[in-house]
């Protein structure tokens, strides 16, 4: 049973993977791609994985789902109507689902000594070998902040932009209707 | 079970690029270069799992970076031109 779970998990991340691509719906397809990342976790914690099994689980299912769920109840109406009717069954959903994952995890996690083995070995790999990977890493988070604080950002005063164009055109328009 | 999990990257990497070059939507093409890194991931603790989990973190943490300042793009491009359609849109489709 044990066994077999890998390879039912794998076939699960593709099969997710094929209905976030095929699937018309915007919300069908996310709810996939996150449902992908969680089996995709499930397989990184069975290969022997567990500390790239939590990030996978918690960036790529929970942080990416929402700014996908964001970015599409910022524009497409008809979907984020029905995000906004269906919020209570998809955050219970989502919940359920990290938290059945978790129970899993920690049910099947072997006690004490390989998980501390595992974080002490991850941990001096991730500080002295790639500790200049992990500076790179800092300062991209650092400049995606700028840009998506840059990129989404409406107008800083969107009073003083109204009253400086609108002189102009209503100056161009008397104008144009003078001559 | 190694040799699935080649072939299930593979299979995430292909689907990935496919999604990427015919998809019509911004939301579809971002959703194809999330599962194109999922390939990459999957090779990564496929050929060494317990050496490889400091390189697919800082990957998982590039990925959702990437994906964050693409959908602010999106977002922009939204606010800009009133549609997500990659056909009316770009002009680099074909």
């Amino acid at each position: 049973m044990i066994e077999q779970l890998p390879t039912a998990v794998l076939g699960l991340t593709v099969l997710f993977g094929l209905v976030a691509v095929a699937a018309r719906d915007f919300l069908v397809s996310i709810l996939s791609l996150s449902g992908a990342s969680v089996a995709l976790a499930v397989y990184f914690f069975l290969a022997g994985a567990p500390i790239a099994a939590v990030f996978e689980a918690v960036v790529a299912a929970g942080l990416i789902t929402v700014l996908f769920l964001f970015v599409i109840s910022l524009t497409e109406a008809d979907t984020a109507e029905r995000i906004e009717r269906g919020k209570l069954t998809v955050v219970g959903l989502a919940l359920g689902g990290l938290l059945g994952v978790g129970i899993a995890v920690w049910a099947l996690l072997d006690p004490v000594a390989s998980e501390a083995a595992t974080g002490t070995t991850f941990a001096q790999a991730l500080w002295s070998g790639r500790s200049v990977d992990l500076l790179a890493v800092t300062i991209l988070m650092f400049v995606g902040v700028l840009a998506v604080v840059r990129l989404t950002a409406e107008r800083l005063d969107p009073v003083t932009d109204t009253t400086a164009t609108q002189p102009g055109d209503r100056a161009s328009g008397q104008q144009e209707g003078e001559s | 079970m190694t040799a699935l999990a080649y072939g299930v990257a593979v299979a995430l990497l292909v689907l990935g690029l496919a999604s990427i070059v015919a998809g019509r939507n911004v939301v579809k093409t971002l959703i194809g270069v999330e599962l194109a890194s999922k390939g990459v991931l999957v090779n990564f603790v496929a050929t060494d799992p317990a050496g490889s989990q400091g390189i697919v973190v800082i990957l998982i943490v590039i990925d959702a970076v990437v994906v964050a300042v693409l959908l602010g793009v999106a977002v922009a491009a939204y606010r800009q031109y009133g549609t997500l359609d990659l056909d009316a849109l770009g002009r680099l489709t074909w």
